[in-house]
């Protein structure tokens, strides 16, 4: 009976876990490792082996987007634990933060067409 | 007077009862991008509703949500966590015009997505010689897609939400600040008001199930329909609808071709599809199509056949809407279309429809 209490506390306490995201993790540059749906991982095609997204700490990023570069802001939302982008262009993009350490980091981005990826981000290469 | 009472009891016993929810938010702060000493000295809540929203929970029931000791105090109480107030730190004013959540439904890629916002419009002030002087105002709508199954999650997270629009707004206030602050006596300071124009509400999402009768050079038939869409005054919107049709060769038409019968069983997946409001009720429609499915032939000896049928549809047309929330639609469409059937390779023809929203 025990064990089985004990089993249902670490299983609720499982559930409960919700990681903190620690902003000085994101400062460093994301290389793109991986997708991932709900079965299976997938290499990223080959136009974006060399994506990747550096997050400085003055705010600013720089990225290689399916080979193209981009520049401009970023900011942290930490009560939702997102990032959003701001293009020089003025363009805005989201992606919201499942995991994060200092070594790796999976996101999903806010636009329909990649919303049923995870994406696999990895601090070195 | 006893009729009175009698009249009130029965007033109040009639009343839909909408059971109240507090929303408490969680204590996280958050560190801002640029450092400002900063401290929220006071909040107004000047909104004519003070509830967030009517919502429906997961047991179905329509629910009052408020937060947890009033907006103007637990919204200060938010910021506190995160500016803390010292002998330094400039003292900023807010007031908040609107707080509230919404949930609608909207088409993603192929199919329905659930959709959840906490829209926010926040004033900020800094006093100057006792008054009061606006310096930065902004509208910021929080929002987040769901997948169509997972209500849960969303009803469980408009609090996280509302938390994120807060710290948003804070987030480009301070940006703001940073850059005008020594200008805020200047006369010819003017505040800025971000995303002034934006959507304040979600458009509702409308679930139509319809059946329609055709006729067409060739053919007759109906068909059934379930057609989805959000609702938006400005610009094109574009539906998701299923549809499958049966339809049959005019008698005549078929003895022509040397068949006594020829039924035919169709999916129409929509290549493209818009909506048009014309005026509240009322909308034009247009789509282009693939129809897909088979017909089956009987030529006069009484021997059966059948026949991959594909092509390409286009029809223009009018739908009309009169209530919003539950009631009867009807409308009618041309339209055209390029098949391999057997019995023809164009065909024009119009439809009259009939069905509810729900």
């Amino acid at each position: 009976m025990k064990i089985v209490l004990l089993l249902l506390l670490f299983l609720i306490s499982l559930s409960t876990y919700a990681q903190k995201i620690s902003q000085e993790d994101l400062y460093q540059t994301w290389y793109l490792d991986k997708y991932s749906d709900e079965e299976q991982y997938y290499l990223p095609p080959k136009k974006e082996m060399t994506d990747y997204i550096t997050l400085n700490t003055d705010m600013t990023y720089q990225l290689v987007s399916e080979g193209e570069p981009e520049t401009g802001s970023w900011l942290f939302n930490a009560n939702g634990e997102y990032v959003e982008l701001k293009s020089k262009k003025g363009r805005k993009e989201k992606f919201y933060i499942y995991f994060l350490s200092s070594k790796s980091m999976v996101v999903t981005y806010d636009t329909d067409e990649y919303r049923i990826w995870e994406v696999h981000y990895i601090s070195s290469k | 007077m006893k009729y009175r009472l009698l009249i009130l009891l029965f007033t109040l016993t009639t009343l839909p009862a909408t059971a109240q929810e507090v929303v408490t938010l969680k204590a996280i702060p958050f560190s801002p991008a640029v450092s400002e000493n900063i401290h929220v000295a006071s909040v107004s809540d000047t909104r004519t509703t003070k509830r967030l929203g009517i919502q429906e929970n997961l047991t179905a029931e329509k629910v009052e949500l408020f937060l947890k000791e009033e907006a103007q105090q637990a919204v200060k109480a938010f910021y506190a966590l995160s500016f803390s107030k010292d002998s330094t730190s400039t003292p900023i004013h807010i007031e908040i015009k609107a707080l509230n959540v919404q949930e609608s439904k909207r088409r993603m890629n192929d199919g329905i997505a659930r959709v959840a916002r906490a829209h926010v419009s926040l004033v900020f002030f800094e006093k100057q010689d006792g008054l009061l002087v606006e310096t930065f105002s902004i509208k910021h709508n929080e929002d987040e897609v769901f997948d169509l199954a997972n209500r849960a999650a969303l009803y469980a997270t408009h609090e996280k939400r509302i938390r994120a629009a807060l710290e948003y707004c804070m987030h480009a206030f301070l940006n703001d600040y940073q850059a005008t602050k020594n200008d805020t006596r200047n006369p010819d300071f003017q505040p800025k008001k971000e995303n002034n124009k934006i959507e304040v509400k979600l458009g509702q999402w409308f679930s139509l199930i319809t059946l329609k009768g055709m006729r067409s050079t060739y053919f007759e038939g109906y068909g059934i329909s379930y057609t989805g869409f959000v609702d938006s005054k400005k610009g094109l919107i574009r539906p998701y609808e299923a549809s499958f049709e049966v339809t049959w060769a005019r008698r005549d038409v078929a003895a022509e071709n040397g068949y006594s019968d020829v039924n035919a069983y169709v999916f129409r997946p929509e290549l493209y599809f818009f909506y048009k409001k014309l005026f509240p009720g009322a909308y034009a429609t247009l789509s282009a199509n693939v129809p897909v499915g088979f017909e089956i032939l009987e030529n006069l000896e009484g021997n059966n056949s059948v026949n991959f049928v594909i092509g390409v549809g286009a029809s223009q047309g009018l739908r009309f809407i009169p209530w919003e929330k539950n009631g009867l639609v009807f409308g009618v469409d041309f339209f055209q279309q390029l098949e391999t059937s057997r019995i023809y390779n164009f065909d024009l023809g119009v439809e009259v429809v009939l069905g509810i929203n729900f």
